[in-house]
């Protein structure tokens, strides 16, 4: 007899926490359908309001302009009477729930969108085609390979990430300057295609409960590592490869600092630089630049939901034993 | 051993492969600049660019056959670290933005050009700036930058609805320290679990260090004196009396309101660049030029008086210092005659300094520009004109100025949440950054004034 | 046979390439700038060890490592294990379990600037949903702490928000969890374990080698940690979140001081390096692996 308390229970707490979860998100997305007067509220609100007043027998959207005595005049900003100011108490004037699309028009024309979309997705692409092929030929070689020396690269890598980034960024700009890299996507493209110590360290780990007889098997016949890496081991760790990959996509699609560094030109500029610059030094379209939040993010989220499917329902490794 | 072969070569055309680009673009050099086309750096974001960009626009109009190409880069007033980076690195652009307060440092540790010869040719002269202005645009003599907007600090806004709410007249605001205690006392509200719902005014909303220059100089105080024969570099004096009266203003309003409630009140809506004034929660506050646009976007019907910021009798009134950009060129650069025609353009020109009172809302550094015609006798900008025409400060011309402002900033702390003495705290400020001031002197020497 | 050697050093070239080319260059030099007064605007001086003596003596320095010892200490193991149980959580066959996964992982993607007024928001001590939350299931308002106004609840603050990307870490151990086949849970259930032994004796171990990355990707991460606090809070109230690497970067670039930032980050690679060699040591006789 099935208990069905124990998944109903299982299912609540799920939801519960997928709520919390989700809030970041659905602040954003809240914020960036809001009219600039109501985005600065103090009241925690997550449904997007407007002003409005009753006008001739309809609700109309307001924009408050100024002060009159101990009344307000507000300008009507949609509908057939658009443009229309009129003197009203504030009393009359109402929050209702309403979405402000144009935050999302403004915002796609606040910066190149597209131009600067297109240069982030070449770099996303280049640096997860450099990341999965080089993370996975190294994780291979430190973790299906039993030789001499591999324990000294294994440590020596993680080393790398062990120095923070804030005193190797000079000699490293001088470096990509010596190599002429300044001012082109290669400083970002390139170290991808030389391994990442994060997912070459988690391969590895993934590699390494892959079954020596396996593998064994195989050499036994006459195959080379690499065909073993390219025929076995590669579609054995599909999941994981398609965690590295998502990964390295959001990180190459989030950055920031690296591209805001080593780009000199405006036409070269990344996505994330663009949505930094929608917050000015003296002014900020919070509307706005939380609207181009959230559509830098929804890629990520259908990349996400679509690619979970390959690293979530993995594939059984221990099946095959025996 | 016959299989080796094929895998072998595979495995040398992959490694071949990863390497050529590398070898490849090492031989290629690094693009000449091209000739008159100008690179500037700008620090602006958001609906300030559009702004920007028109002044491109009309300056191009106005030099056929110079082009500029803006980029941008951030400066988040503590450093900027892509232009340090590309100046290490030996490349940056012609022409870069820098703020008034990094001016000093940056000049003294050679980050930027000397221009003096290039204004000495250009037919101007510091009197055509505001003095405070051009004091942070030289060090040792040598001119560095051309002031380009002059943002007198602070006007002093309140709410006059709740001033009558309160009881108090709308037409006459605090005018001493006394009085503005005063008014907090009836202004500020609280709810029954002791959280502040109104909030008279916060002296420290603006961060760090800023608050306290600003009600130094209102105490009528300095927090350091500008460099002179005997002391080059200028002399640290966080402790100046006027200064100590002025923390431990501070320090009792932050007792009696406790700085932990206000602070919890003050980021209910932090980063928005709303602010509890904006929403009636805050009945006083100080207000940037910058954000006479804000008053209008967020506040649109609220009735709102200006003037100027209180002080004690014996202190400054009115009071008041003045930041802003300037325009420089970084250190590695020539300073190119398109590249300084653009700086002296954007910082003198009729047409600059137009889009910048009317589209920026920034007051020009440039005392002769038209557009102070315009606005003297406008309600809420001829007050902070007001406040320009008569501010003698400037923050710390110093070359320490980046550890000066964190360290008053931390002092502010030990006061403020840790009880400590605001006398004791600004004399610990005062004996490290004197000890960090002498320690740089060795460093900075041989940029005294000389260029390589 | 031909050298196991040269197979493993041709699988490991670009990864050896870029360690060469990217990494030692500026880890060496970082080495040489510690050892240097560096103004970065100007060629660095030698000045021995002095850096190093500075920093011992310097009692921000110490403050910023406790701070940051008292993150890692509470937001790794934390984190872990709510990425653990989200993983469980999530390893149901439930209607729009796919729906579901995607919520959590959205922190993970979120920009920081967006999460971070956010969290400021969230973490109000007057009207923020967390002191809401809490004064409903009956915390008084004495007790409800100040978050990041408050000078001993600002790092709490930061590390609960830190636990929200626990996203990240439950996707790693859900394909994990994946893997464990389901024989050795039947057979555990068949010899009468419980649920939780089921969990300590099957899940665990079978899990180890995944969860031995994430603590030590946590432990190096952790100790870096300096991006949330630069935004949120620059390091106050009071220095209470002033991070190791915040010191580290104010130092550097506000300062001027590359030298001194350097003597700290070699500093920092000590420590971080010697916890890692702790934990993976400590950790052989607990992963399994299969090979």
């Amino acid at each position: 007899m099935r208990n069905r308390t124990p998944r109903l229970i299982g299912f609540f707490i799920l939801v519960l926490f997928a709520t919390m979860f989700a809030l970041p998100f659905l602040w954003q997305v809240s914020t960036s359908l809001k009219t600039e007067d109501q985005v600065g509220k103090s009241e925690f609100d997550l449904i997007p309001k407007a002003s409005t007043i009753v006008f001739n027998g309809d609700v109309v959207q307001v924009k408050p302009v100024e002060r009159k005595g101990d009344r307000q005049v507000v300008e009507i900003i949609a509908g057939s009477a658009k443009g229309q100011k009129i003197t009203v108490l504030p009393s009359e004037i109402h929050l209702t729930p309403h979405l402000e699309w144009s935050n999302y028009s403004e915002g796609f024309k606040a910066f190149p969108f597209f131009r600067m979309l297109r240069n982030t997705l070449v770099i996303c692409f280049l640096v997860v085609l450099g990341t999965t092929v080089s993370c996975s030929l190294a994780a291979y070689g430190l973790a299906c390979i039993p030789w001499k020396g591999r324990e000294v690269v294994f440590w020596a890598m993680l080393a790398t990430m062990m120095l923070p980034a804030q005193v190797t960024m000079i000699p490293l700009f001088q470096t990509f300057k010596w190599l002429g890299w300044i001012n082109t996507i290669l400083p970002l493209v390139v170290p991808a295609f030389c391994g990442n110590a994060f997912f070459v360290f988690m391969l590895r780990q993934f590699y390494r409960t892959i079954p020596a007889s396996l593998t064994e098997a195989a050499r036994i016949d006459g195959a080379t590592d690499l065909r073993i890496w390219a025929t076995i081991v590669l579609p054995l760790s599909k999941a994981a490869l398609a965690v590295v990959a998502v990964f390295s996509f959001i990180n190459a699609w989030n950055d920031f600092i690296g591209p805001l560094l080593y780009l000199m030109d405006d036409e070269k500029y990344t996505l994330a630089i663009g949505l930094a610059r929608l917050q000015g030094q003296y002014s900020s379209d919070w509307g706005r630049m939380m609207a181009m939040s959230v559509v830098m993010t929804l890629p990520l989220v259908v990349l996400f939901f679509l690619a979970q499917r390959t690293f979530v329902d993995g594939i059984k490794l221990g099946g095959v034993k025996g | 051993m016959r299989t080796k072969p094929s895998s072998y070569r595979k495995k040398h055309r992959l490694f071949a492969l990863a390497v050529l680009p590398i070898c490849v673009s090492g031989c290629l050099k690094p693009p000449e600049p091209e000739p008159n086309v100008i690179t500037v750096w700008q620090p602006f974001g958001a609906s300030d660019q559009a702004a920007l960009d028109k002044m491109v626009v009309a300056f191009e109009r106005s030099h056929p056959g110079i082009k500029v190409k803006m980029s941008y880069a951030s400066n988040d007033l503590t450093s900027s670290q892509k232009l340090f980076l590309a100046i290490a690195g030996g490349v940056g652009p012609d022409v870069t933005f820098v703020d008034g307060q990094q001016l000093s440092e940056w000049a003294a540790r050679g980050a930027l050009a000397d221009l003096t010869d290039a204004f000495t040719k250009s037919g101007l002269t510091e009197n055509d700036f505001w003095k405070p202005r051009w004091q942070e645009s030289t060090f040792r003599n040598h001119v560095y930058a051309l002031p380009w907007g002059a943002d007198p600090n602070f006007a002093f806004l309140w709410n006059k609805d709740l001033f009558r709410k309160a009881g108090l007249d709308p037409e006459k605001p605090p005018r001493t320290i006394a009085e503005l205690d005063a008014a907090c006392d009836r202004l500020t509200k609280r709810s029954e679990q002791g959280n502040i719902d109104i909030l008279g005014i916060n002296p420290w909303e603006w961060e760090g260090a800023n608050s306290l220059f600003t009600w130094g100089y209102a105490f009528g105080g300095n927090l350091y004196q500008p460099p002179d024969a005997q002391h080059p570099l200028g002399t640290v004096t966080a402790d100046d009396p006027k200064v100590v009266q002025a923390l431990e203003w501070m320090a009792k309003f932050g007792k009696k309101y406790d700085v932990r409630k206000v602070a919890a009140f003050t980021n209910q809506v932090v980063g928005i660049g709303n602010d509890p004034f904006y929403s009636g929660k805050a009945a006083m506050r100080l207000l940037h030029v910058s954000q006479i646009k804000d008053l209008k976007k967020y506040a649109p019907t609220m009735d709102i008086g200006i003037g100027l910021i209180p002080a004690p009798p014996d202190g400054e009134y009115p009071n008041g210092w003045i930041g802003g950009w300037s325009l420089a060129v970084p250190r590695n650069r020539k300073v190119r005659p398109e590249a300084f025609e653009f700086i002296k353009w954007m910082c003198t020109s009729k047409e600059a300094t137009d889009i910048e009172g009317i589209d920026l809302e920034q007051f020009p550094a440039y005392a002769k520009a038209p557009y102070f015609e315009k606005i003297k006798s406008d309600p809420v900008r001829g007050v902070f004109y007001k406040i320009l025409a008569n501010s003698k400060h400037v923050r710390t011309l110093m070359p320490v100025q980046g550890y000066y402002m964190q360290r008053i900033g931390r002092g502010m702390d030990e006061v403020l949440y840790g009880g400590k003495s605001p006398a004791e705290a600004l004399a610990q400020v005062r004996l490290d950054v004197t000890k960090r001031l002498n320690s740089v002197q060795d460093e900075l020497a041989h940029h005294d004034g000389a260029q390589p | 046979m031909k050298s196991r050697t040269f197979t493993g050093i041709m699988f490991c070239m670009p990864l050896i390439v870029g360690i060469l080319a990217f990494t030692v260059v500026p880890v060496v030099a970082s080495f040489w700038f510690s050892l240097c007064n560096y103004p970065i605007l100007d060629p660095p001086k030698f000045v021995g060890t002095a850096n190093y003596v500075e920093l011992a003596r310097d009692d921000r320095f110490w403050h910023s490592v406790r701070n940051t010892f008292t993150y890692v200490l509470f937001a790794i193991p934390s984190g872990m294990a709510v990425g653990l149980g989200l993983a469980l959580l999530l390893n149901q066959k439930v209607a729009g379990i796919k729906v579901f996964r995607t919520l959590f992982f959205l922190p993970t993607v979120v920009p920081l600037v967006a999460n971070s007024v956010l969290w400021i928001r969230l973490l109000n001590p007057q009207q923020g949903l967390v002191n809401t939350f809490l004064k409903a299931i009956g915390v008084t308002d004495h007790w409800l702490p100040g978050w990041i106004t408050d000078e001993h609840w600002a790092m709490p603050g930061l590390i609960l928000m830190s636990l929200w990307g626990a996203g990240g870490g439950a996707v790693m151990y859900l394909a994990a969890l994946k893997d464990v086949p389901g024989e050795l849970f039947e057979a555990a259930e068949l010899d009468g374990a419980s649920p939780v032994q089921r969990f300590k004796n099957v899940t665990i171990p079978m899990i180890s080698p995944v969860l031995l990355f994430t603590g030590v990707m946590g432990l190096i991460g952790g100790f870096q940690e300096f991006a949330r606090a630069f935004v949120m809070t620059k390091g106050g109230p009071w220095d209470s979140t002033l991070f190791y690497c915040l010191h580290l970067f104010n130092s550097a670039f506000t300062e001027f001081r590359l030298g001194y930032a350097s003597a700290m980050a070699w500093v920092l690679f000590a420590i971080i390096m010697s916890a890692t060699i702790i934990v993976m040591r400590s950790s052989m006789k607990h992963v399994q692996y299969e090979q």
